[in-house]
């Protein structure tokens, strides 16, 4: 019980990115859309420290050993971003049309 | 005077005066117009003359180069003119028959709407014809020749508004590229045999039977099929069988045109091309034969139709087709020299007379048909005077143009071909029937007026439905009737004072008799029998006895057939419409269902729209609008793009 | 300490997943938004035991606080009532969906289960060779990532920035009120 494989955080950021998709396709509430989003960002966030963790332990490193942790940040400046313009999409959109039920809006049918 | 550096001014004349009545003809008054117009062709009238003379005094020919046209590897074209015997000859006429026939147009179109448009193409037509005759490569001939082409169907056409016109000028047009095509494919091989376009060197290598740049002998093909593919050229050119169905259909351009155009000048450049390349044909006896035929053939046929005609442009028409056949009879037979001087005696007279059709027609206000005419020579004694003179010239009248050139033809004719001859004798007599029966239903006899169609009723006949203008008939104003006087002058005397102009044309003529000599040789005794068995026929039918012609006409069956032919003009069109025109439509017909509604259509335009219609409304199923089914879709591309990932991956 | 790291990361990990599941399913964007908390905190608790420290801190921070609350704010500023948040969702589409996501875990994982050098590498939890340098024991913490991420990685830095701003200016455009507009037209 003492290994801890990079196979099984990479499943698990896996796992956690394809329950995102799920949340995606089968929700209709745009905020909660809008949050498994969020996990499948955070999910990859993980699989990319954990591989940067075990680029550590490599010899020559691939990287330099701040490389990915740094790409995280990014990572979360882009969602920050995200979080903000979607939450004042989905504002604007409630403002005209009274709800935040993707089923109910399909005026972007042209 | 060395200035034939100069003599590029010939043709540049007329053409500039075309230019400027073309661009701003429209905004200029009507007398400035005129004025330009006529002065171009009067300046070449001029030099033309002038370098006449200094050609005539030093012997030696001018020539004036101008720079190459176009250098293409191995392939150079000169541009370039040559003012020889010949040409020099052609020039004058040209030049002094337009002249006069411009200032004739000027009182003709005086009330015309496109007065401007019309002097921008006649001039236009001086300047290509001169072109064609001072071009001193064949190139160079095709451009005038091409050029007068156009002018022709501008002109024709020119009063474009009514649909026949049009189409006769369309008629012209196609006519003359079917030859046009022959004259191409001519100029070509001239270029694959003796490989230039010189005409004095391929004139030169023809009598040689050596291509002087190789040495080596012009193929017997060559020396059979470049005269030939020129002659069909000429065919189409010079109205000659089977390409002369345009001719008198191009009579529907205004008068003069006819007189200039269709006359005197351009229909006469076949003849003019064979005369030019005389050597290359002498070198081909069988094609001079073939020529002469023609020739012959298309006068007696162009007469015989010419005398059953009632619009009197249609009778000069068919009399000029007629006259050509004399002057490709003389050609064939290789009196070159005597065919010029034909063409030129017929430029005199035919001018004449079309001119004083078109008074005739001017005063009437636009009547054509000769069975409402009759009676005019106490309304217009001045041009019956002038188209008798005509008349006699053309007819044969001994001492006048026309009988000196006839007469020489026929003598060629009588010595070499009596085949050829005879049927030459009976075009002759065919000549003066039919034009003193123009000048009797035209002049004489009592006028006959809207709807009373006074004799020549035959079956066939069917009438125009025209409007005779009542109104005072007046004689055609002066500046009319003076370009009409000086031709007529030189229809009286043409054959006298140019009765050397086959020897100087030609080196080759040798002159049978003297001026006086021609009356008295057995041709010229018989000619005069001709004319005056032709007359007197005429005479006969037209004005003693009108009862005597009706029974031969409509009786007599075999007169009623020959009528019937006649007058149909051998249904020559009808029979190109059954075997040509028809076909084509038909075929036309077939591609226009088959390949334009069918295949482009149905199948690439409607089945191109269909298709994309068909992918467009299924792919619209697509765009729902709603945000998770393109969600769905991203996941979807995304699996599919790993999954073809992981198999190139797995596949290397 | 090796093995007390792996067993919280696998608590860790059964949390999140729990979580994540309950965040996708839950109807009440409320319980949803709490569940994301929950999963953030567990992510940091990874991120620490994953060596770094510094984005543990952030995760907490920014995510769990900031853009949590936000995403809190937005919920309770709509205010919707139980009725306005059913779905109506045919089953055939959530199976769809499910089939979907299936299809890509699995796929994703027999690739991760079948390279080489994934399976082979040590475990995350093991310690670092002794003869490794100082810039590999010091990686993830503030010091080096600071030094890197502004030394060598301005520009991006910047870049960032300039991407955050605008997003600001997005937001504030879309959320300002413009007169009134119609149900069912869009605007323009």
């Amino acid at each position: 019980m003492e290994h801890l494989g990079l196979d099984v955080v990479l499943l698990f950021a896996t796992g956690v990115f394809c329950i995102g998709v799920y949340g995606v396709l089968s929700r209709q509430n745009l905020i909660v859309i809008l949050m498994c989003v969020e996990l499948m960002l955070n999910s990859v966030n993980i699989a990319i420290v954990a591989l940067g963790r075990a680029a550590l332990a490599a010899d020559p490193p691939p990287v330099s050993p701040n490389m990915p942790q740094i790409f995280v940040i990014m990572v979360l400046a882009v969602a920050a971003a995200e979080a903000g313009v979607g939450l004042a999409i989905l504002l604007a959109v409630f403002r005209s049309w009274r709800t935040t039920n993707a089923g109910d809006i399909h005026l972007l049918k042209g | 005077m060395n200035a034939t550096r100069w003599m590029f001014l010939i043709p540049i004349l007329p053409l500039a005066g075309a230019m400027l009545n073309g661009f701003v003809g429209r905004r200029l008054p009507r007398s400035l117009v005129a004025l330009v117009a006529c002065g171009g062709p009067i300046a070449s009238f001029c030099l033309a003359v002038l370098w006449f003379f200094e050609l005539r005094s030093s012997g030696d020919e001018l020539v004036n180069w101008l720079g190459d046209w176009f250098a293409l590897a191995g392939l150079d074209v000169p541009f370039g003119f040559r003012l020889d015997n010949l040409s020099a000859v052609m020039a004058v006429m040209i030049t002094g028959v337009g002249s006069l026939i411009h200032v004739y147009s000027v009182g003709y179109m005086s009330k015309d709407a496109g007065y401007a448009r019309y002097f921008t193409y006649l001039n236009l037509f001086m300047g290509s014809m001169l072109i064609l005759v001072l071009a001193d490569n064949i190139v160079l001939l095709f451009l005038g020749w091409e050029g007068v082409g156009l002018c022709s169907y501008l002109l024709i056409g020119f009063w474009y508004e009514d649909e026949a016109n049009a189409r006769a000028g369309k008629k012209a047009f196609i006519v003359n590229r079917i030859g046009d095509f022959g004259f191409l494919l001519g100029i070509l091989l001239i270029y694959v045999t003796h490989g230039t376009f010189d005409l004095r060197q391929i004139n030169t290598d023809a009598a040689g039977g050596v291509v002087s740049a190789s040495g080596l002998a012009i193929s017997d093909v060559a020396k059979l099929w470049i005269p030939l593919l020129l002659f069909i050229g000429a065919t189409g050119k010079s109205a000659q069988i089977p390409l002369h169905v345009w001719l008198p259909d191009a009579m529907a351009g205004p008068t003069p045109v006819s007189a200039l155009i269709h006359a005197a000048t351009m229909v006469t450049s076949g003849v003019y091309m064979v005369a030019r390349l005389g050597a290359v044909y002498s070198a081909a006896p069988s094609v001079m034969l073939v020529v002469a035929v023609i020739g012959v053939v298309t006068a007696l046929v162009a007469g015989f139709i010419a005398m059953s005609q009632y619009d009197i442009k249609k009778v000069l028409a068919y009399s000029t087709v007629s006259q050509l056949g004399y002057m490709f009879l003389a050609a064939g037979l290789g009196a070159y020299g005597i065919a010029i001087f034909h063409l030129v005696t017929h430029a005199f007279f035919k001018g004449l007379l079309f001119l004083g059709a078109g008074a005739v027609i001017h005063s009437l206000h636009h009547e054509q048909d000769m069975r409402r005419m009759g009676g005019l020579r106490k309304e217009l004694p001045v041009t019956f005077a002038l188209m008798l003179i005509g008349t006699l010239a053309i007819a044969g009248c001994p001492l006048l143009a026309g009988f000196y050139s006839k007469d020489a033809i026929l003598e060629q004719a009588m010595e070499k071909n009596l085949i050829l001859w005879a049927i030459g004798a009976a075009t002759a007599v065919l000549t003066s029937f039919y034009m003193f029966r123009l000048l009797a239903m035209t002049f004489l006899g009592e006028r006959r007026g809207a709807g009373a169609h006074a004799g020549d009723h035959a079956p066939g006949g069917h009438h125009d439905d025209h409007h005779a203008h009542a109104g005072p008939v007046k004689e055609a104003p002066a500046v009319m009737l003076a370009p009409m006087a000086v031709l007529a002058g030189l229809s009286i005397c043409g054959g006298i004072v140019f009765h050397d102009l086959p020897a100087f044309v030609d080196s080759a003529h040798v002159a049978a008799h003297g001026v006086l000599g021609a009356l008295v040789s057995p041709s010229g005794l018989l000619g005069t029998v001709f004319f005056l068995g032709g007359a007197w026929a005429a005479w006969f039918f037209f004005v003693k006895s009108p009862a005597t012609r009706e029974a031969v006409a409509s009786r007599n069956p075999a007169g009623r057939v020959l009528w019937r032919f006649s007058h149909g003009k051998l249904f020559v069109d009808e029979l190109y419409d059954a075997l040509v025109v028809r076909p084509l439509d038909v075929l036309s017909q077939i591609f226009y269902l088959l390949v334009d509604r069918l295949l482009i259509d149905v199948v690439l335009v409607s089945g191109t729209s269909f298709c994309a219609r068909v992918v467009g409304s299924t792919l619209r199923l697509l765009q729902t609008g709603r945000v998770p089914t393109y969600a769905g879709w991203l996941v979807g591309g995304a699996v599919v793009l790993l999954i073809v990932i992981f198999m190139v991956l797995n596949g290397r | 300490m090796e093995s007390l790291d792996t067993i919280v990361f696998h608590v860790t990990m059964a949390i999140s997943v729990v979580a994540a599941l309950l965040v996708v399913t839950r109807r009440n964007p409320v319980y949803s938004a709490v569940f994301m908390i929950v999963f953030f905190t567990m992510t940091a608790i990874d991120f620490l035991i994953l060596r770094a420290p510094f984005l543990a801190v952030i995760q907490v921070l920014v995510y769990a606080g900031a853009i949590m609350v936000l995403y809190l704010f937005v919920i309770m500023l709509l205010n919707l009532k139980p009725e306005e948040l059913r779905e109506t969702v045919p089953l055939r589409r959530k199976l769809l969906a499910f089939l979907a996501s299936a299809g890509l875990f699995l796929l994703l994982a027999g690739a991760i289960r079948s390279s080489p050098k994934v399976m082979s590498a040590p475990s995350l939890t093991a310690p670092l060779p002794v003869a490794a340098p100082e810039s590999v024991t010091a990686a993830g913490e503030v010091a080096p990532l600071a030094d890197e991420l502004f030394n060598e990685h301005a520009l991006v830095f910047e870049l960032t920035s300039v991407l955050i701003l605008i997003a600001i200016i997005g937001a504030i455009y879309l959320t300002k009120k413009r007169g009134t507009v119609r149900h069912g037209t869009s605007r323009t």
